[in-house]
């Protein structure tokens, strides 16, 4: 029995197969949207309006006419923008705070702490709600506010991975030699933080994705006519019993990118636990 | 018991007060001068005019935080919510009923989500490998994938457009199906998943193969050794999915136009009505705060090593 | 003489693993116990001595399974019981205590309800009357405050207290076989004494058969009447305990009983076998103790190493699988 390198295990596991697959595609959809589709997202055509899916118009046409498809792979632009925005908005403040928190002073440790407990005492929308009331609705608002929700957690993660880390012996041995704080932060902690980090970023990132379409959908982040998956369910109640296709697209490509995320992001775990890393030969 | 009570409470003081910074924040999106003007368009001249002075009034604007800080405290500990800036009206009054359905909601999925989350994971736990297991994961992967507005647009869909099961305008009682079912199901998924879990991970302990030494049935078994201590793990899921399930129905709430706290929440967002925002967000979070603290007073009841301070 | 309580014959408990190889924890175990009895079954881990327990009582969990034998209890064939006859038999006509103590007992349920439940599942006892029993028990296995102490949960107890609760939980029905699976390895020296007078006493008392499953010779010699040495899922030796300690016919019990450091007894080097158990996942055709055997038999033709030797018995029943003490035919 010999280990095989995580990417190897990754490409075998069944789970990352179909997930990375289908992310793949979104992937595609969003780099080559405009290639995929003839139709302008945001063009309104009153004139051809709730069309149902045809040989035009693939997926039919929305309340004011415009090409349902072509929205579609667009929105995967947005997802996948939204997606890289809220990891940065997250993933960088709590990782840096977290850092801060498992090798700065005490007290540091425990504001920070403070800080990360009381905001996860929140409900994650009512968190949302009250920062967009206080920002105002907008596309920046909502990264802000999933942002903010994200942090947290992800300052606990690094925190606990830090503090367990500072007694491993490696760590001893470099404060022995005199390397300073940051030197050891660099070289000795976050090389191995990466690995639940990873995973957990794999995790939360499309849950924070789908918090900013949720507030899309409710009027408060991403405004119409913009082509994101969330805004474009703005009107979906009323459209029901007069085009359902412009509701059920936009829902099916929400759940499977979400879908398709979980897949990898249990492939991930799967295969980035050492215990896994063993395969038969 | 009552040194961990005492503990509990006092862990949520730094939570309250973290709650009333955050809604006392709210107001900072009232530009100081120009008030008026945020509401162009959406109420007369005259309406405006009066909604600015009763903000300036009720927040006092002119003075400097720490002192608006204080005077806010006050207000609410006199249970003075203030008025709508829309309506005018008082916003306890429209935020009592509401707030009672939204309790009725979030209930009923509750529920819901136990019934099926635990009946499915346990079951799937107890027959583990079968397709039974199978199924149950896969359901619960799916649930796990689907957000909110999503399932309730497409519940609405299936059961009220498609199916006719149930009108798409219901009142009454039977308004509360749905949304309580949409609501239920997907918070069910995570319930599954760490009901089967801790099931599996009880049914391979020590202490049940014992049980199986001494010859107990497998229903004694099951309902006396494995159960309890496996809802352990699953009472302190339900306590941290109360938080997600208010949230979830707030958009539910939106979605199925129930008339609820969520609802209203959204509307006063986005008519900038701060006072009935302010009070909706204060409520709602102080509500997930109480719920969470029974939830560890049940936990501590259940579970004996807490009760004598052990754990 | 009488029928043995417990007879197993030819005990075959494989695991199997994802890549469709079994590990053969038991690979052709044989072992009869008598009324009264005290047999020791003595191996290092992985010998297969804890598995062989759990598969006379039924308990092997997936991926485990008994693939073939022959298990009897007073006569009864275990293996075509029901599974809703081996309920009824386990706990009480054939009871386990547990290596370790604590983790064994229900961490939510008070300890004397956990006794009482054998009298209300088995003689259908009421609770007062099985709790009232309980207490009787806890008092027979010498548990201090026995009234007081029934309220108590499993974590409120140390480990010797815990184990006696595990005792009187499997002789509470007086059974006809008492399996323990090291049941003192857990605990202080000073209690392992304790507790094993304890469970001798009790098995005396009511003619209760006692398999000991154990690493530890000097329980072994304290305690049994007869010894089973077990390697790599076999019994290679099997004789009276002074027999056994005197006369040791196997090298690896001989290999065993070396290792004993003896106190007071000043020794240039720690003795032990060299070594290590070998992979249980592939059939043997040799003898399994072979590489690591002090006295095997040099050159290729050496039996040692190409067949697995057979098993043979002298007049006492006692009895080894060792070349040195057969010639090829089969013959002492």
């Amino acid at each position: 029995m010999k280990p095989i390198s995580p990417w190897q295990a990754l490409l075998r596991h069944r789970s990352a197969q179909v997930g990375g697959t289908l992310l793949a595609l979104i992937m595609l959809a969003a780099l080559a949207a405009p290639a995929m589709s003839a139709w302008d997202p945001i063009a309104v055509d009153t004139a051809h309006r709730l069309l149902p899916p045809g040989t035009e118009h693939w997926l039919g046409t929305d309340e004011l006419g415009r090409d349902v498809f072509s929205r579609i792979v667009h929105g995967a632009r947005w997802f996948v923008g939204i997606g890289l925005a809220t990891l940065a908005a997250s993933a960088v403040p709590g990782i840096v705070l977290g850092l801060a928190a498992g090798i700065g002073p005490r007290w540091l440790n425990l504001l920070i702490s403070g800080i990360a407990d009381v905001l996860l005492s929140f409900p994650y929308v009512l968190l949302m709600l009250a920062v967009v009331a206080i920002l105002g609705p907008s596309l920046g608002t909502a990264i802000i506010a999933v942002g903010i929700g994200g942090v947290p957690g992800y300052i606990r993660l690094v925190r606990g991975e830090v503090l367990a880390l500072r007694q491993a012996e490696f760590v001893e041995a470099l404060q022995a030699l005199g390397a300073s704080r940051w030197q050891i932060a660099r070289r000795a902690l976050l090389p191995n933080i990466a690995s639940p980090l990873v995973v957990y970023a794999s995790f939360v990132t499309p849950l924070s994705v789908l918090a900013a379409a949720a507030l899309s959908f409710l009027g408060l982040g991403v405004q119409p006519p913009a082509p994101e998956w969330g805004a474009m369910l703005v009107n979906a109640r009323n459209l029901l019993l007069t085009a359902w296709w412009a509701t059920a697209a936009p829902g099916f490509a929400i759940f499977l990118a979400i879908f398709s995320t979980n897949l990898l992001g249990n492939a991930l775990r799967d295969v980035l636990d050492p215990r896994s890393r063993w395969a038969a030969t | 018991m009552i040194a961990y009570l005492l503990r509990r409470l006092a862990a949520t003081v730094p939570v309250v007060l973290g709650i009333l910074l955050a809604t006392f924040a709210i107001q900072a999106a009232i530009p100081t001068d120009a008030v008026s003007a945020m509401f162009q368009g959406q109420l007369s001249d005259n309406e405006a005019a009066e909604a600015a002075a009763m903000l300036r009034e009720r927040y006092k604007l002119d003075r400097p935080w720490p002192e608006r800080f204080a005077h806010y405290v006050h207000q609410l500990a006199h249970g003075d919510l203030g008025e709508s800036v829309r309506t005018r009206e008082p916003v306890a009054d429209e935020i009592g009923w509401r707030y009672l359905n939204t309790l009725k909601l979030t209930a009923a999925a509750l529920v819901v989500a136990v019934l099926l989350g635990l009946g499915l994971g346990l079951l799937a736990a107890w027959r583990r490998g079968s397709w039974l297991d199978l199924a149950a994961t896969s359901l619960s992967l799916a649930g796990a994938s689907i957000p909110g507005f999503v399932a309730g647009l497409l519940m609405v869909l299936v059961f009220a457009v498609w199916l006719r099961w149930v009108p798409v305008l219901a009142d009454g009682w039977r308004s509360l199906i749905l949304p309580a079912l949409t609501l239920g199901l997907i918070e069910a998924a995570p319930l599954a998943r760490v009901a089967r879990s801790a099931m599996i991970e009880v049914l391979g302990s020590d202490f049940i193969r014992a049980a199986r030494a001494k010859g107990m049935t497998e229903w004694a078994l099951l309902t006396r050794h494995a159960l309890p201590n496996a809802l352990l793990a699953v009472v302190t899921l339900v306590g941290l999915q109360v938080g997600s399930l208010l949230g979830g129905a707030f958009i539910i709430e939106v979605v199925f136009g129930w008339p609820g706290i969520g609802e209203l929440a959204v509307q006063a967002i986005q008519w900038r009505d701060f006072t009935i925002t302010q009070a909706v967000i204060l409520i709602g979070a102080l509500t997930y705060v109480a719920v969470n603290l029974v939830v560890d007073l049940m936990y501590a009841l259940i579970d004996p090593r807490i009760e004598l301070g052990a754990a | 003489m009488t029928a043995p309580v417990l007879e197993v014959r030819n005990l075959r408990t494989w695991f199997d693993q994802p890549d469709g190889r079994a590990v053969r924890a038991v690979d052709g175990v044989d072992l009869k116990l008598h009324a009264g009895e005290v047999l020791a079954l003595v191996g290092e881990s992985g010998s297969g001595k804890s598995v062989t327990a759990l598969s006379v009582m039924g308990l092997v969990a997936r991926p485990g399974r008994i693939v073939e034998g022959n298990i009897r209890l007073d006569g009864e064939d275990l293996r075509r019981a029901t599974p809703a006859r081996l309920q009824a038999l386990r706990g009480a006509r054939m009871a386990m205590v547990f290596q370790q103590p604590r983790a064994s007992l229900n961490p939510v349920q008070r300890i004397g309800d956990q006794i009482a439940e054998q009298f209300i599942r088995h003689q259908g006892l009421s609770r007062h009357a099985a709790s009232a029993r309980a207490i009787e028990l806890l008092e027979r296995v010498e548990m201090p405050d026995p009234a007081r102490r029934a309220r108590d949960y499993p974590h409120q107890l140390s480990g010797g207290q815990a184990q006696r609760v595990g005792i009187a939980i499997a002789v509470a029905l007086r059974p006809a076989l008492l399996i323990a699976d090291e049941p003192t390895t857990a605990l202080d020296v000073t209690v392992q004494a304790q507790l094993l007078r304890l469970m001798l006493q009790l098995c005396h008392e009511s003619g209760t058969a006692l398999l000991l499953v154990t690493h530890d010779l000097g329980v072994v010699a304290q305690v049994a009447d007869r010894v089973a040495v077990m390697y790599a899922g076999r019994v290679v030796e099997q004789a009276p305990v002074t027999a056994l300690f005197d006369q040791p016919q196997h090298p690896y019990t001989e290999g065993l009983i070396a290792s004993l450091a003896v106190p007071g007894q000043r020794r240039e080097r720690l003795i032990d076998i060299p070594g290590s158990v070998p992979a249980l996942d592939q059939p043997f055709s040799a003898c399994r103790f072979e590489p690591r055997c002090a006295r095997r038999i040099e050159g290729s033709g050496s039996p040692c190493r190409h067949q697995e030797p057979p098993w043979v018995s002298g007049s006492t029943g006692a009895g080894t699988a060792c070349w040195l003490r057969t010639d090829l035919s089969g013959n002492p």
